[in-house]
Parts: C-alpha cells; sequence; structure tokens
C-alpha cells in the first residue's frame, strides 16, 4: 500500500504555490516543498479557545495553514517505539537544525511528529503530538523563539516508508520539518 | 450519487407504510428474552417471488438480505443452500400446498415466505410470511410498501419484525456504520446499512478524516476529526444536505470524538503543548471542560450510556491502559491491568460490557471486561489478524470491529458480543475499511 500519494497528491494541486513561495524567498531553501498549501475554500472560523490564548492560537493556526515547503537543511529525527525522549542521535541533528532556523527569521517552522503503524491510532495521534512538542521544546532550549515553531501529528497516518518491518518502523517513528514564510 | 440522495428525501417524506399483522392473537412474544445458546432456531428462507419482471434480482437479494440478518443475530440457524430451497419451493407450486414435512428436512422450526409486487410509481409491496413448520401453521405475517430503491430496506424491517416477534428484542438490521476508507491516497469518511451495503463516500475532504462517530439520538448527525484545514480538527457533519460545523479546532489535535448518549455533549480528546487530555464541549461546540489533568496521555474517551461515566485511555501507568471516571472527571479507576497496550474504549448500551482494543499477545485483539470487575477481561478474538476499534451496535448484542483477519487491508466485520458465532465481514473495499462507528436506524 503506497501511503505516499496522501502527501504528493496535495502536491498536485499546490505545486504552482510551492514554486512560487520558493521563488519569492529568494532562492534560500535548497528544496521545493511536498506537502499541502493552504486549503483554497477558507476555513471556517474557530470558536474561542481559552481567555488571552486566542491571538496566540490565532497566529498558530495562521502558520499552520500557510503553504509549507521542505527545507534539505532540516532533517528528519527518529524516536524509539512509544517514546518520546530525543535520543543522542538527534540532538547532532536538532543542533543543526536550530542553526538553521536561527539563521532564517524569515521563516517559521512546523514540527511535524509522526508514529510507525503499530499500536492504535487514536493513542498515536497523541504520541505524534508530544514528539512533535519534545522537539518543539528542546529547540526551544537550543534558543531558537518558540513563536517561530508550530507543532502538529500525523499520528500514524503518514508513514515515510510503507513497509511493514523493523526498518520501516524506524524511518516512520519521527518528527518531519517544514518552513512557511512569517507572516509579516 | 444525486438519485439516492433524492431517494433518502424521499423515504424522509413518506415513511413505509405498514399494513398490520396479518397473523391474528398471536402471542405478542414467541420466546422471550432468553437466549437459546444450546439449540439454534432454524429457518429457511427461500428466494421471495416476484410477480412480472424482476431486473434488479430483488427475488435472490431478499433472501440473501432476511438470511444474513438472521444468521447474524444469533438467534437462527439458517438455511443458505439455494438449490434445495429453490426444490423445495418448486414442490409447493407443483402441488398447490405448502409441503411442510419437506420443508422440515431443511429447517425444523421456521419457514418464511414471500411475495414482492412491484407498484405504480416507482413503489413496492413486499408481503412475508413466517410458517411454523412443527404446528404447520402461519406464525407472523406482514406486508410493506415503499419506494423501490428502498427494497433493502424493506427487506430489513422484515427481519428486524420477525426477530422481534420472536424474541421481543429490537432488531439491528436498519442500523448503520460509519467508517473511513481510503480514496485515492487520502481518507474519507463513509456511511452503509450495518451489513455492508449501499456504501456511500460522505466528505470530499481529499485530506484526512478520522475517527467517525454516530450521533446516538440523531443518527443524521456525525462527528468526525478531519486534517482539511490542516490541523486535526473536530467536526459534526449532517448527512441530510452535506453542512458541518466546526466542535473544537484548537491548535493541536482535536480528536476522537464521542457524542454522550443523550447526544447533547461531546467528549473528545485535545492536546495541549503535547499533553492530550480529555475534555467536554456542548453539541455546539460550547463550554469545553477539562476532565482529565495528568501530563500524561490521556485519549479515547467513551460514554457509559447513563451519561454518568467515562472510559478513556491512559499511559500514566506507562502503557496505554483503559480507565474510567465519573463524567465530571472524578472517581479514575484502571480497569485494564493484562496486555501492554489497551485503547479505543466502546460502552455497551446495556452498561455491563467495555470493549477495547488489546494487546495480550503478538497482535491486536477486541477485549471485553465488565467495568464492576477488572479480572473478568477476556478476548472476543483469537488473534487472527490484527482486530481492533470496536463499536457496539445500538442494541448491544454486537460489536463491529476492524480487522485485517481477511488478508490485505482493514475491512469491517461484526461479532456476537457474547463470543459466540462467527464474526462476519460487511465491507470489501478496495481502499479498506477503519474506524467502525454503529449508530441506531435513521427512522
Amino acid at each position: 500500500m503506497n501511503l505516499l500519494p496522501v502527501k504528493s497528491s496535495f502536491l498536485a494541486s499546490c505545486a504552482a504555490i510551492a514554486l512560487m513561495v520558493t521563488v519569492s524567498a529568494c532562492g534560500t531553501p535548497s528544496k521545493t516543498g511536498t506537502t499541502a498549501g493552504a486549503e483554497t475554500g477558507a476555513a471556517p472560523s474557530g470558536q474561542p479557545g481559552g481567555e488571552g490564548a486566542m491571538s496566540q492560537e490565532a497566529m498558530a493556526r495562521e502558520k499552520l495553514e500557510a503553504p509549507s515547503m521542505e527545507v534539505a537543511d532540516l532533517q528528519d529525527v527518529n524516536f524509539d517505539f512509544d517514546k518520546s525522549d530525543i535520543r543522542s542521535d538527534a540532538r547532532d541533528i536538532l543542533g543543526k537544525n536550530a542553526d538553521w532556523i536561527t539563521a532564517h527569521p524569515e521563516y517559521s517552522v512546523q514540527i511535524e511528529g509522526h508514529c510507525d503503524e503499530r499500536g492504535t491510532a487514536e493513542y498515536n495521534l497523541a504520541l505524534g503530538e508530544r514528539r512533535a512538542n519534545s522537539v518543539k521544546n528542546y529547540l526551544a532550549q537550543m534558543g531558537v523563539d518558540s513563536n517561530r515553531l508550530v507543532t502538529i501529528s500525523y499520528g500514524e497516518e503518514l508513514p515515510l516508508d510503507p513497509g511493514h518491518d523493523d526498518a520501516a518502523w524506524a524511518k516512520n517513528r519521527r518528527a518531519h520539518f517544514l518552513v512557511v514564510k512569517t507572516p509579516r | 450519487m444525486s438519485r439516492k440522495i433524492k431517494c433518502i428525501a424521499v423515504a424522509l417524506l413518506a415513511p413505509l407504510v405498514m399494513c398490520g399483522g396479518m397473523a391474528g392473537a398471536q402471542p405478542a412474544v414467541y420466546m422471550g428474552t432468553q437466549r437459546v445458546e444450546s439449540r439454534m432456531i432454524e429457518v429457511a428462507v427461500p428466494e421471495f417471488l416476484v410477480s412480472g419482471e424482476d431486473p434488479e434480482g430483488w427475488g435472490a437479494q431478499s433472501a440473501r438480505i432476511i438470511n444474513f440478518d438472521l444468521g447474524v443475530s444469533g438467534y437462527f440457524k439458517v438455511m443458505e443452500n439455494y438449490d434445495f430451497l429453490r426444490q423445495a419451493t418448486q414442490r409447493d407450486m407443483a402441488s398447490g400446498q405448502i409441503m411442510f414435512e419437506e420443508w422440515r428436512t431443511l429447517a425444523s422450526n421456521f419457514l418464511v415466505k414471500g411475495v414482492i409486487t412491484r407498484e405504480a410509481q416507482g413503489r413496492l409491496t413486499l408481503e412475508a410470511r413466517v410458517y411454523d413448520l412443527q404446528t404447520k401453521k402461519l406464525f407472523f405475517a406482514k406486508r410493506y410498501t415503499g419506494p423501490s430503491p428502498l427494497f433493502r430496506r424493506i427487506a430489513h424491517q422484515f427481519s428486524d419484525d420477525f426477530l422481534n416477534r420472536f424474541t421481543g428484542e429490537q432488531g439491528m438490521a436498519r442500523t448503520r456504520i460509519a467508517f473511513v476508507s481510503r480514496v485515492e491516497g487520502r481518507k474519507e469518511l463513509f456511511i452503509s446499512d450495518y451489513d455492508g451495503a449501499d456504501a456511500r463516500q460522505v466528505t470530499q475532504d481529499r485530506s484526512i478524516v478520522l475517527f467517525p462517530h454516530i450521533n446516538p439520538k440523531n443518527p443524521g448527525l456525525l462527528l468526525f476529526t478531519t486534517f482539511r484545514y490542516r490541523n486535526p480538527d473536530l467536526y459534526a457533519l449532517r448527512l441530510s444536505d452535506n453542512t458541518r460545523y466546526p466542535l473544537s479546532r484548537r491548535v493541536g489535535s482535536n480528536a476522537v470524538g464521542e457524542w454522550s448518549p443523550d447526544g447533547t455533549k461531546v467528549a473528545f480528546s485535545l492536546s495541549r503543548e503535547g499533553d492530550s487530555d480529555i475534555y467536554t464541549v456542548n453539541a455546539d461546540g460550547t463550554e469545553p471542560k477539562r476532565l482529565t489533568f495528568e501530563r500524561s496521555i490521556e485519549t479515547s474517551p467513551a460514554w457509559s450510556p447513563d451519561g454518568q461515566s467515562i472510559a478513556f485511555t491512559s499511559d500514566r501507568s506507562g502503557s496505554p491502559q483503559v480507565y474510567t471516571m465519573r463524567a465530571d472527571g472524578s472517581e479514575t479507576k484502571r480497569l485494564s491491568f493484562k496486555g501492554s497496550w489497551n485503547d479505543g474504549s466502546s460502552w455497551s448500551p446495556k452498561g455491563n460490557q467495555i470493549a477495547f482494543t488489546s494487546l495480550l499477545g503478538a497482535v491486536f485483539d477486541i477485549a471485553v471486561v465488565n467495568p464492576a470487575d477488572p479480572s473478568s477481561l477476556r478476548n472476543l478474538t483469537n488473534s487472527v489478524g490484527s482486530n481492533e476499534y470496536p463499536s457496539w451496535s445500538p442494541e448491544g448484542r454486537h460489536i463491529a470491529f476492524a480487522s485485517t483477519r481477511a488478508g490485505g487491508v482493514k475491512q469491517l466485520f461484526i461479532i456476537r458480543a457474547d463470543g459466540g458465532g462467527e464474526a462476519r465481514k460487511v465491507t470489501n473495499l478496495a481502499g479498506g475499511a477503519d474506524h467502525p462507528s454503529w449508530g441506531p436506524s435513521p427512522e
């Protein structure tokens, strides 16, 4: 079962947008994006969240809905089964990612949390959220402005490798990075 | 598709007209509510006769629909050798009478005979008669008329009426199941009859749609989570006009929503800063209330039928396990003590069982436990394929779940909650089927 089309099919309708963004971004990102641009239909407005949190919430939402793209310099980090701790092999990668993010203030960063297919979809959605936040907190500790970081969990829905073995699962337990042009 | 919607609209405007039972002064309930465990009631349902042309194959379909309904109910053993049934029908026609002794070689208790007549203006009449093969008397008869496109529904209605007449219990033949299925690599929301027939795609989000739940008081209203707007948001959707409104679209995961039994509230899991907790909101999304406050993952809420308690999953012990709490968040108790991964609770309509997805061995199975007795935990499925995401039938005697037991992608199966009988496969979609929610009849 090929699961990549979920992403690449988004691409089909959004490639043009992604390309334009790349061009307007002075060529900094080295690779054009793969995931969704914003839906063309306007999202219905949300109901109020907690008091005072609304503007921050709206800003985060804006960062999520903006056309996003991949950057080769921002590498994935992997996790152990049912864990969200930052592994020692991930620290190096996150250090480099933090440097890139700090050097490119014109971008905000979406951190996607992903799980392997084992376990229930319900729990894995929460686990992916925990992984993405674990990365966000780590980057913030390294001095990255956390207001530039937004998280989203895809749970087990978007495996990188469609296989059903240890090697595929190890790849699929990951945090992935996308960037969006920071709204002015 | 537009034709189908029109048909449903017609159905709502002009519900099936039922003419009263013709059996006269039979007792209302034949066998009471006692489950016959040792001896299944044997019933023969030959293909119905269709007066005139039968281009839709109603004659053959009616027998198959009713045999499935009666067989899966757990009360009946059906006779599905249609060659034998056809031969017996031909002997009756040749002799001009019902050859009871012949029928009794095929089934010892009941014979169902039916005639379908095509009426004017796209309608049909289905008349069914149930004979007691022991007493050789008419046990029950009923005539139904309705729009031809609702043929399956009319046959299901007879199944429910017969079952109710025989057992006193509510049938499930007109219930529906919502689920998700892959379409061109994305996941969309679908709904079908409980037997998998008439599956139709409800959303066109071209994204990831997960965790549908049918409102138990208003089965035309569905909850689900969609990534359409670039965040897992909780939405409600009205089937009648396919409009939707947001219930919770806070940044983070708004997921695994479940309507309360009275349909006025929704429990769901919402993550803040990576910490997933159980919340409730009103059916219009107002008055969010947080029920859990641990730093661990809390997800998959399931209401008790009285609305007073909620089962949920927490990994506060180190692995995902099932807990219960009062609906205000108090009195939390751990319920599952076996297995390394228990999640996805569904509370039975009778209140005395909670079903969930359980990892005891190498694969997931559907397990059930009495909420008052954690030691009663037992598996309903037997580790054939991965078995996940249980949902109780509205009448409380069956459970739908998603499984890879037939090979390939997950499909939906239904199984008796008492563990008897075989799991029946109800979907066979190229895109598979997952996350079932079993809801009541739409009428």
